[in-house]
């Protein structure tokens, strides 16, 4: 076996290790919101968090109606209720306007502490209640509540809390919930909880096929009521299924019509299948490598973070490509040392594209400094592959490759008309820079997947019919600990009051009534102890008299003060369900959720604007200020970045217009697609600035091969050049037929910022045809 | 709750024979037309020192309409279409409405009413208990819930006749000793109460 069969031959077997390792080993993640959101602050990473795997994200929303638009019979809802529970990693199921739980929380747990949790202003409610006046109101009250329907309830209470304390901040809740039932609706709403995240997809996707397959069941078995029911699903869950599935298909598309595109392109190019087959091996490698690195050093890699890093083969595939061209236009064993006379070229090319990236992954977006490592690592491998390994992969193969004689065509018309084409480049690139004023940022992340804008739709349709909350918009509370968040909490409650009394705010739903802070409970207690004195009493015990109410059941106030409600108390309660989407109680760190109606932004920021970590929160509005700042800070990274490769290159060249030079085809293909995007009206994305920088990093490479000629042969060097623009245009190209839009968004970006970038580079960088061998080459040709 | 035991009165206003049985009582239950009847209540509750007085009007519509129309001491009308439980105080200006549970004390009520009405028997024996007597001054029917979680849906109804004539008195216990009785008059049936009940159920489902 000889040195170079011995090397291919444990590349193979590296080669085969790192696709198992990178298989089996890497975590994948697929939450779109975790590859943007972060936060600016402790709070917001720990909402970003929570919204990613916390309890919120374990709920999906049932809507069940009929077809007949008739309310769903109660025994259809119970049975499949009942069912749902049953299904593996289901924890819980209930309806979602379901107030039998509060009735019994009532009776059970909250009675007893009734002196505890009557008000939020004790003061004056007690004042409003404890007179002759409001005493006999409220015994007319009772009475009518004890004749009313909801006498069995108010049995109960007014046996031990006969001034009906206890109901006192649950008059709300219940005419909240009986708001949205006042007329009989056409669907039901259950809530479905599991016990796995709503990211964790295959865990779901089973959940919701389950779903899926018992309704169909159950409903095929109703249809005897005359009811044909149908269901509608919303919630993390399913936004995270339906964005992993579809991400899926499309990386399943790519990896398959992609890898048939580039082996014509090769085939067509190089004659020959194992070229392709080596320089596909190779790429494998630096994908595999960077994978695992990734994954090491961040613990997971989310699929986006890949899906941009995959297209950094488009520029690993440059270096080998490069020392191909070069090297299969010498004999056999010319090869490695045609290759090794690349590689300053390739290693500046190489910083330069390092430089791009690592400025991206100071933009902010938290998926980006996966994209950083990926693509530093990335980079790094294909350098060395193509340096210490490529050499000993082609040995074997014949020179087969067939030269394009369009590359050659194109050079010197470009060195004919130079000056002709260096002032219609100039005009373009003064009209694009004219128009860039004219460029507007997309500022709304969701507009980045209209492809799952049919789930967005039943998503609202799905809310519309439950309580009016404003689901994307709260107040949130933090402090260090929980009894410091409630206390916070009822200030803002305070403050939320005046905002709905002067009309800024239809309603809110904070903690209250299910739990105060002790400070305000132990207030509480105290103060209606001193208050209820024996005068009182007998006012007390008169009323009951004029109004036929038992005295001797009802006469005596007996309310304990020594003890108080705790919210463990409450969430371990049937009702915590009701509570555990409002609180997140880390070590350090808890957090309160306000939940809005309509309301107007402006006047709920004025009235807390002084309250110190107590902030008005729009998850959209956070995430398109996100989107505004990294694009901001990704702008001005864009242009660091190339003052630092610009500085790189006349380090390299000793000369700021050689620098200038061989970075313009890169700066102006960037600016003439940008001038386009401006004069089209389109708005322009993050996604846009990741398909400017890797324009910029491959065409870059491509001034510095252009500008280096390393072996003097300026056509082999350009076809070097058109080999791997073309087989970049093909990759990328590949994108354009996926469903994601953010990936056809970025192939269109790339695929013409490449075209254009090529065919400047003889137009921006002047060629010494006196030393070149091109030339010489044509003529030795023509005579032959 | 009162306004089942009305609509089970109305549907009981039928003449029974002197051979009264279960059977001949159930087969006679289901009226054929919409009907009213006029109540008068006496509520002896526990929490309150004296009786409890009240007066007014059920109605039925077949198959799943009741209502209750208080007149005295003051207005007030509840009701029960299909699933939903509606109720409403002119005075205060009190609007509920709410879907009955299978486990609360009125739903069980509903479903003996519901049984009695569509002359079930079988449904009635697997949920409650009956007791049917019959003594030369008249006859009676006991009903009792045979499961239950809650003290208040322990609730017994009991369904008194003349022998030979309309069911006149409806009791309801309560496991606490609350006890309600109705002592009923049939009044009239046929459109004029179909409009009236339509009338009434346009009021309790208003916004």
């Amino acid at each position: 076996m000889t040195h170079s069969s011995k090397i291919k031959s444990l590349f193979l077997l590296i080669l085969s290790a790192l696709v198992i390792l990178a298989v089996t080993t890497t975590h994948f993640k697929t939450d779109i919101s975790a590859f943007f959101i972060a936060g600016d602050n402790s709070e917001e990473i720990l909402l970003a968090s929570e919204i990613q795997s916390g309890t919120l994200s374990r709920r999906t929303i049932l809507s069940i109606g009929s077809v007949e638009k008739k309310h769903p019979s109660q025994g259809f809802i119970k049975q499949l209720t009942q069912s749902l529970k049953a299904i593996p990693g289901v924890t819980d199921v209930w309806k979602a306007d379901e107030t039998r739980d509060m009735v019994k929380a009532l009776e059970t747990l909250y009675l007893p502490y009734a002196a505890q949790l009557y008000s939020r202003s004790p003061e004056a409610d007690l004042n409003a209640l404890l007179n002759p006046q409001g005493l006999a109101d409220r015994a007319v009250g009772l009475k009518q509540a004890l004749l009313s329907p909801q006498a069995v309830i108010v049995k109960k209470v007014a046996a031990q809390d006969p001034l009906l304390l206890a109901l006192n901040g649950f008059k709300s809740q219940f005419a909240a919930f009986q708001a949205t039932q006042k007329t009989l609706q056409p669907y039901e709403n259950l809530i479905l909880e599991s016990a796995h995240s709503g990211m964790d997809v295959p865990e779901q996707t089973r959940i919701q096929q389950e779903i899926q397959r018992i309704f169909a069941e159950q409903s095929k078995a109703a249809s005897a009521d005359g009811l044909r029911y149908q269901l509608d699903m919303t919630g993390v869950p399913i936004f995270a299924a339906a964005t992993q599935n579809m991400i899926q298909a499309d990386v399943q598309f790519i990896s398959t019509f992609s890898t048939v595109v580039l082996a014509v392109l090769f085939f067509w190019i190089f004659r020959s299948l194992s070229v392709f087959f080596w320089v596909s091996c190779l790429l494998v490698a630096v994908l595999s490598i960077s994978v695992l690195v990734t994954d090491l050093l961040f613990g997971s890699i989310h699929g986006i973070a890949m899906a941009i890093g995959g297209t950094l083969a488009g520029i690993c595939v440059d270096y080998p490509l490069h020392a191909l061209v070069h090297a299969q236009a010498v004999e056999s064993e010319h090869r490695a040392k045609a290759i090794i006379s690349l590689w300053p070229g390739m290693l500046l090319g190489g910083v330069t594209t390092l430089i791009g990236y690592l400025a991206l992954s100071f933009s902010g977006y938290p998926g980006f400094q996966q994209v950083a490592v990926f693509a530093a690592t990335g980079i790094l491998v294909a350098l060395l592959l193509t340096r210490y390994v490529l050499p000993h992969l082609i040995t074997g193969i014949t020179k087969t490759y067939d030269q394009q004689h369009f590359t050659l065509i194109w050079i010197k018309f470009c060195t004919r008309f130079r000056p002709a084409l260096l002032t219609i480049v100039l005009i373009l690139a003064g009209i694009s820079a004219y128009t860039l004023s004219e460029l507007h940022w997309l500022q709304d992340l969701q507009q980045l997947t209209p492809e799952l804008d049919y789930l967005k739709v039943k998503d609202a349709e799905i809310r519309s019919r439950m309580l009016s909350i404003e689901p994307g918009r709260f107040v949130l509370v933090s402090a260090p600990d929980v009894e410091a968040a409630l206390q916070k909490a009822e200030q803002v409650y305070q403050r939320l009051d005046q905002v709905k009394t002067q009309g800024g705010l239809g309603d809110y739903f904070g903690l209250y009534p299910w739990i105060l802070s002790q400070q305000q409970q132990t207030q509480n207690a105290q103060l209606l102890t001193q208050k209820l004195t024996p005068p009182l009493q007998q006012q007390w015990q008169k009323a009951l008299r004029v109004n036929g109410l038992s005295v001797e059941h009802l006469g005596q106030w007996q309310y304990p003060a020594n003890q108080n409600l705790s919210l463990q108390q409450v969430l371990k309660s049937p009702i915590g369900h009701l509570l555990d989407n409002q609180i997140i109680i880390k070590p350090k760190q808890t957090l309160i959720i306000i939940w809005l109606t309509e309301h107007q932004p402006e006047a709920i920021q004025a009235a807390l604007a002084d309250l110190p970590h107590v902030q008005y929160f729009s998850q959209r509005d956070l995430l398109n200020k996100l989107s505004v700042s990294y694009q901001e800070r990704s702008q001005l990274l864009l242009l660091l970045g190339l003052s630092a490769i610009l500085l790189v290159l006349f380090i390299r060249y000793r000369s700021l217009w050689k620098a200038l030079e061989t970075l313009a085809p890169a700066l102006l293909s960037m600016l003439i697609l940008l001038g386009i995007w401006a004069l089209s009206g389109m708005p322009l994305s993050f996604l846009h600035l990741v398909g400017f920088l890797m324009v910029i990093a491959i065409c870059t490479d491509y001034g510095i091969f252009y500008q280096e000629n390393p072996d003097g042969n300026i056509r082999l060097t350009y076809q070097s050049i058109f080999v791997s623009m073309l087989t970049n245009v093909g990759a990328f190209g590949c994108l354009n037929f996926v469903n994601t839009s953010t990936l056809k968004t970025l192939a269109v970006c790339v695929m013409y910022g490449l075209i254009l970038g090529f065919l400047l580079c003889p137009i921006m960088i002047k060629h010494d045809w006196e030393q070149d061998r091109s030339l010489e080459n044509t003529l030795k040709k023509r005579k032959s | 709750m009162r306004i089942l035991i009305s609509l089970l009165l109305t549907l009981l206003s039928c003449n029974a024979s002197a051979k009264d049985s279960l059977d001949s009582v159930m087969a006679r239950m289901k009226p054929t037309q919409a009907i009213s009847i006029t109540y008068q209540e006496t509520r002896t509750l526990g929490l309150l020192s004296d009786t409890w007085k009240g007066s007014g009007s059920f109605y039925a519509v077949l198959p799943d309409i009741m209502l209750k129309e208080q007149l005295t001491p003051e207005k007030e009308i509840m009701g029960i279409k299909g699933a939903q439980l509606y109720y409403y105080h002119p005075g205060n200006d009190q609007k509920h409405q709410s879907e009955l549970e299978d486990e609360d004390a009125v739903s069980f009520q509903v479903a003996a009413f519901k049984g009695l009405m569509n002359g079930d028997l079988a449904f009635l024996k697997t949920r409650y208990a009956l007791e049917f007597t019959t003594t030369a001054s008249g006859w009676s029917l006991t009903l009792t819930p045979k499961q239950t979680n809650d003290s208040e849906t322990a609730t017994k109804m009991i369904m008194r006749g003349l022998p030979e004539q309309v069911a006149n008195k409806l009791e309801l216990l309560l496991a606490d000793g609350d006890r309600t009785e109705y002592r009923l008059t049939p009044a009239l049936q046929g459109a004029a109460v179909k409009t009236k009940v339509q009338q009434l159920l346009t009021v309790l489902e208003a916004r």
